[in-house]
């Protein structure tokens, strides 16, 4: 069965990740734009970051037979200063020229600040300026709930958006269903001690469906491991599920999301209603 | 089948999950049990079993003892700040 990585941060792992992940058939990841671990200190930081993820990666994960994709944005970590995430909106239309860029990810909320939410904004204007695809992040632990609350009911009052071409990752027991309920994808990261379990994203599998959800590794440079994604793969099978919904959430699902870019390349295997429909 | 808003729940029957996951429960329990003990025992004990995490984390023992599948759904909301709405928020 192949599998898709829809969201984890190779920039800070190492050439043995990309093995491990090709073992694993791994055939395609996706890197959205994020914090480094430490505040950049200029726009060109970021510049050089997208080409790093948009031209080095790429060609490192191609020796494993990988298809490496990004996102660019200003990430919510570093959009509290204004005049820094406007310089870097500036030169983002240049990288979504780029032929392995998706769209704006992972934009969204972390102290859930005036700020933030004013270049989570501006940066929704520029995705639908350019009929981009759109990778939300929602914020760690107590400030998950309200931040995604904020982006939900804006990007619903909001009018303009395609609910269909919005993803918010990270998602919980907590977050999920006001996601769903407004239409948009959710993604669910396995990262132990801060997000989600391999457990936790079959629940949820089993009380929502196979609709609408993915789930990632998330693998960064914080504890982590892109082996993840697998053990909930793993965890699937043993609670009993067909091969053939495994393959939807695990391969098929980001391929209907991710396929609206024209970009990207692997095709799934079923019609989405089919699949969704367990038939 | 058990009960569920929109998915097609589990394949297994709750016995069968039982066995599955009954050791990790049980571990993961423990392991809470444990933590306590460690700091009502060091030096601060006392004092610290008074700090609202140390307090979230007993109400969230408590929860995960009442009745209702949506357990793991309320101990978030426990840890969570309150949902205001973009206007309020942005007021902080
Ligand atoms: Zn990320």
């Amino acid at each position: 069965m192949k599998v898709i990585e829809p969201h984890i941060h190779m920039i800070a792992r190492t050439t043995q990740d990309y093995e491990r992940m090709v073992r694993m058939h791994t055939v395609a990841c996706c890197e959205p734009a994020f914090w480094a671990g430490y505040d950049r200190t200029s726009p060109e930081a970021f510049y050089d970051y997208f080409v790093h993820i948009s031209e080095f990666e790429p060609t490192r994960a191609a020796q494993y037979l990988i298809q490496h994709y990004c996102w660019v944005c200003i990430n919510p970590k570093e959009a509290d200063d204004l005049v820094l995430s406007r310089e870097v909106i500036s030169f983002i239309p240049e990288f979504l020229a780029k032929p392995t860029v998706l769209g704006l990810g992972e934009i969204g909320l972390n102290l859930n600040t005036r700020n933030e939410m004013t270049i989570f904004a501006e940066q929704v204007e520029l995705a639908l300026q350019h009929g981009q695809l759109i990778w939300i992040h929602t914020p760690h632990l107590k400030d998950k709930l309200r931040g995604t609350r904020m982006m939900v009911e804006y990007l619903v009052g909001h009018g303009g958006v395609d609910p269909e071409k919005v993803a918010f990752d990270h998602c919980e027991e907590h977050t999920l269903r006001m996601i769903r309920d407004a239409g948009f994808w959710a993604a669910m990261t396995i990262y132990p001690t801060t997000k989600n379990s391999p457990a936790r994203v079959v629940d949820a599998l089993e009380i929502y469906g196979l609709d609408h959800l993915m789930v990632d590794a998330s693998g960064d440079w914080g504890p982590s491991d892109p082996g993840t994604i697998h053990d909930a793969i793993f965890e699937m099978r043993k609670r009993g599920h067909p091969e053939e919904d495994v393959e939807t959430v695990f391969y098929n699902n980001p391929c209907y999301f991710l396929g609206q870019s024209g970009k990207f390349r692997p095709r799934p295997l079923r019609e989405r209603e089919e699949a969704w429909a367990g038939k | 089948m058990g009960k569920n808003v929109a998915g097609r729940g589990s394949p297994l029957a709750a016995e069968e999950l039982l066995e599955i996951y009954f050791l990790e429960m049980r571990s993961a329990l423990l392991e809470t049990a444990a933590a306590f003990d460690r700091l009502e025992r060091a030096a601060g004990g006392e004092r610290v079993m008074e700090d609202p995490r140390v307090k979230k984390l007993l109400a969230g023992c408590e929860l995960i003892t009442a009745a209702g599948a949506d357990r793991a759904e309320r101990f978030l909301l426990l840890f969570s700040d309150g949902g205001q709405t973009v206007a309020s928020a942005a007021e902080e």
